[in-house]
């Protein structure tokens, strides 16, 4: 009658295979107040840029049998708003590592949000 | 005596570091890893119209204090010197033999020259000698720009599943992604036919959009517009 | 666009120097024509250099310039006047070209044999002597001599310098009256009459390579006897002339024995050639750095390259440097570059390239060729 004594097992015994029981007990892991800082993974953007553009290079390659030269101005257009939206991108990163700020602006980079914590940190 | 050497250095590290702070200048570095030259030393400036620009500039009285790496053995104010056809050589390089790839692209132009030279003289007309495009470097920029493909595949797992999602390329990958297909198809010869001929077709047929690295860019252009359906997983 | 731009102003600047003569006939080329560019006939130059003469880079040239044409050179110019004053009743002059690598030896030799042509000498022209003793193909034929004891033979060779030599003398051989002095038996069976054409026995040297290499030497030794009798002519011009003179040659017997260049027969028949003992003749020698091997070309000077054996036995001779380009050969070689399409770009090019070339007419070539 092995299950006997797994089903009779104390549930305070120190054994990590027993079953739960309800209501779970809390434990404080950490201390139950705001962080200092932010951390920056959600500051990565989730989109995929320039799809407009691309959908009209392929619908030109498609007519022209993936002939380049023939399709100059899509290619044109496609690159340039890639290479844009890299400067931008490489614009707002530069900003967002020196951490400066911009009075009124919405959206914040996790460097800006810290520098702000820093400036003023979350009341015990 | 150890420790005053030691003392010195440590004065002037800090003497340079004070001074870096004040010539901070941004730097865009040509080399992969650390020289033996710290970061704050700035790129020579060797070609004669560089130069002249920064004269014009009086830009050049800023840089006269600032500390400068000493220019390699290639980066010469010679009137050859060309970054493309520098680049090609460093890629055609192997085991660091530098003398053998330049000595090896030098024979490919030549050949080139041969090939044009001689379609030159068989030409009837002179339209036709008009359009023969005898500069052999003018030929590795155009073969280089026509194999420089406008997209790449990159793989994205979703769900389990590795998708080839089509996105664009940037400037640096598709420029070294056009001349390693280059050598990619020249290396793949008969073993009878020397590097030189075989790269010097290679170019004249690229540089006509022809050819087979050509056709190796439209056949990923078409492979990323099968898959262009999965565009939206690109995640910048 | 804008290499046709370089093309139309390279095509103006190449034409402000004057870079062409149409002076064509060595004779006549005198002074003021140094430096300038003579073009050979097509048809001449097939008949003289078909079968080697001109080095193989100048080959090359030649056919993406689609013309063979030599730069008239102060060595070549004296060398015509010194034949134009010899008093040829008087026993052979021996001439000796030197100079560095790639300075143009073998061209101021090829410039003179067709001075010899158009004069009607009889050439007796040997391209490159390390062609026979230096450079083992996989298949080079040996066979011991059978009429020298001890000699070794190179059949094929010689009767690829016979069908060179016949060549070149197509025309003295077919309508003059050069007769064989005396009957040669070659077997039972074959034999060369006295009294008979010299061109039946070049004909049967080619016929019969075995026996090639004992028609040159009787050859040789015909040619003398008709030069002294004033019969012809004859120029002799041998480029790399100090292989003969260099301890070893690369040929092994097939008892891996090596063979020393006098073992050749060739090299006897040739040294037999080029003592002083005939008259009615010229012989122009070259020394060259490159028909030895690399260990032993520190001087381009002929008493280094020939050694003291060579040296004392071709004294007396007169030697004759052929130099680098100076400043007007430079300028009118880089202006018929960009004439031909060579050459291309600014005109400071040029500094440069007389710079890093140090006015080396081969290695100017050869830097001009990528670019």
């Amino acid at each position: 009658m092995r299950f006997n004594t797994t089903l009779f097992s104390a549930a305070n015994q120190a054994n990590s295979r027993r079953p739960q029981k309800d209501p779970v007990p809390f434990q404080m892991l950490l201390p139950l107040e705001l962080g200092k800082t932010v951390s920056g993974k959600g500051d990565k953007l989730k989109e995929a840029v320039c799809m407009q553009e691309m959908a009209v290079m392929f619908a030109c390659f498609k007519k022209t049998e993936f002939n380049q030269q023939e399709c100059l101005n899509e290619v044109a257009s496609f690159q340039t708003c890639f290479n844009n939206y890299n400067d931008k991108m490489k614009l707002s990163r530069e900003q967002g590592r020196k951490g400066i700020l911009v009075p009124g602006e919405k959206t914040l980079t996790h460097r800006q949000l810290n520098k702000l914590l820093r400036r003023f940190p979350p009341k015990k | 005596m150890n420790f005053n050497s030691r003392f010195l250095n440590k004065k002037l590290c800090n003497y340079h570091f004070r001074n870096c702070i004040r010539w901070f200048v941004v730097q865009n570095r040509l080399y992969a890893k650390a020289t033996s030259f710290p970061d704050f030393f700035q790129n020579p400036i060797f070609r004669k119209e560089d130069q002249a620009k920064l004269i014009e500039n009086s830009e050049l009285a800023k840089l006269a204090a600032v500390p400068v790496r000493p220019p390699a053995s290639y980066e010469t104010c010679s009137v050859y010197h060309d970054p493309l056809v520098n680049k090609v050589i460093n890629h055609v390089m192997e085991m660091g033999k530098k003398q053998l790839a330049r000595s090896l692209v030098e024979k490919a132009f030549e050949n080139i020259k041969r090939i044009q030279i001689e379609r030159y003289h068989l030409a009837q007309t002179q339209e036709e000698k008009n359009k023969i495009e005898l500069n052999p470097k003018s030929i590795l920029y155009n073969a280089v720009e026509n194999c420089k493909p406008l997209l790449q595949l990159s793989p994205i797992k979703r769900g389990g599943i590795t998708y080839q999602v089509p996105g664009p390329i940037t400037e640096k990958r598709s420029l070294f992604l056009s001349i390693k297909w280059l050598l990619e198809a020249t290396n793949d010869k008969e073993r009878t036919v020397h590097f030189p001929e075989q790269f010097a077709w290679e170019l004249l047929d690229a540089a006509n959009n022809t050819g087979k690295v050509v056709k190796r860019k439209q056949d990923l252009h078409r492979q990323c517009e099968a898959n262009r359906a999965y565009a939206h997983y690109r995640w910048q | 666009m804008f290499s046709r731009n370089w093309r139309v102003l390279s095509r103006a600047y190449s034409q402000a120097v004057t870079f062409r003569t149409s002076e064509i006939s060595p004779q006549h080329q005198n002074d003021k024509q140094i430096g300038l560019f003579y073009t050979l006939k097509q048809d001449t130059c097939k008949e003289l250099f078909s079968n080697g003469g001109l080095p193989k880079s100048f080959m090359k040239q030649t056919k993406t310039f689609t013309e063979t044409t030599l730069m008239i050179r102060q060595p070549a110019l004296d060398l015509i006047n010194c034949i134009k004053s010899t008093d040829f009743n008087k026993p052979v002059i021996r001439y000796v070209l030197y100079g560095e690598k790639g300075c143009g030896k073998s061209l101021t030799m090829a410039h003179m044999i067709h001075y010899a042509y158009e004069d009607g000498y009889l050439i007796v022209h040997v391209p490159w002597v390390s062609e026979w003793l230096r450079r083992v193909p996989r298949h080079k034929e040996m066979s011991n001599s059978q009429t020298r004891e001890g000699l070794v033979d190179l059949p094929l060779d010689a009767a690829a310098w016979l069908i060179h030599f016949k060549s070149q003398n197509q025309t003295l051989l077919k309508s003059s009256d050069l007769k064989i002095s005396k009957e040669y038996v070659w077997s039972k069976r074959e034999k060369t009459e006295s009294g008979a054409p010299l061109s039946e026995l070049v004909e049967h040297g080619i016929a019969r390579i075995k026996y090639a290499c004992d028609v040159i030497d009787a050859l040789i030794s015909e040619i003398k006897i008709l030069s002294n009798n004033k019969q012809c002519k004859t120029f002799v011009a041998i480029d790399g002339f100090n292989s003969f003179f260099y301890p070893l040659t690369r040929l092994n017997t097939p008892t891996k024995k090596k063979v020393k260049p006098d073992e050749v027969t060739l090299t006897k028949s040739f040294l037999e050639l080029t003592k002083n003992d005939w008259n009615n003749g010229i012989i122009l020698l070259s020394a060259d750095q490159l028909a030895v091997p690399d260990e032993n070309q520190d001087s381009y000077f002929p008493r280094y390259l020939l050694r003291k054996q060579g040296f004392e036995y071709l004294d007396p001779f007169v030697p004759i440097e052929v130099g680098r380009y100076s400043d007007k050969e430079f300028l009118s070689c880089a202006s018929y570059y960009r004439d031909r399409l060579w050459l291309r770009g600014p005109p400071e090019i040029e500094t440069e390239l007389k710079f890093t070339s140090a006015c080396n007419p081969f290695k100017f070539m050869e830097q001009c060729a990528p670019l």
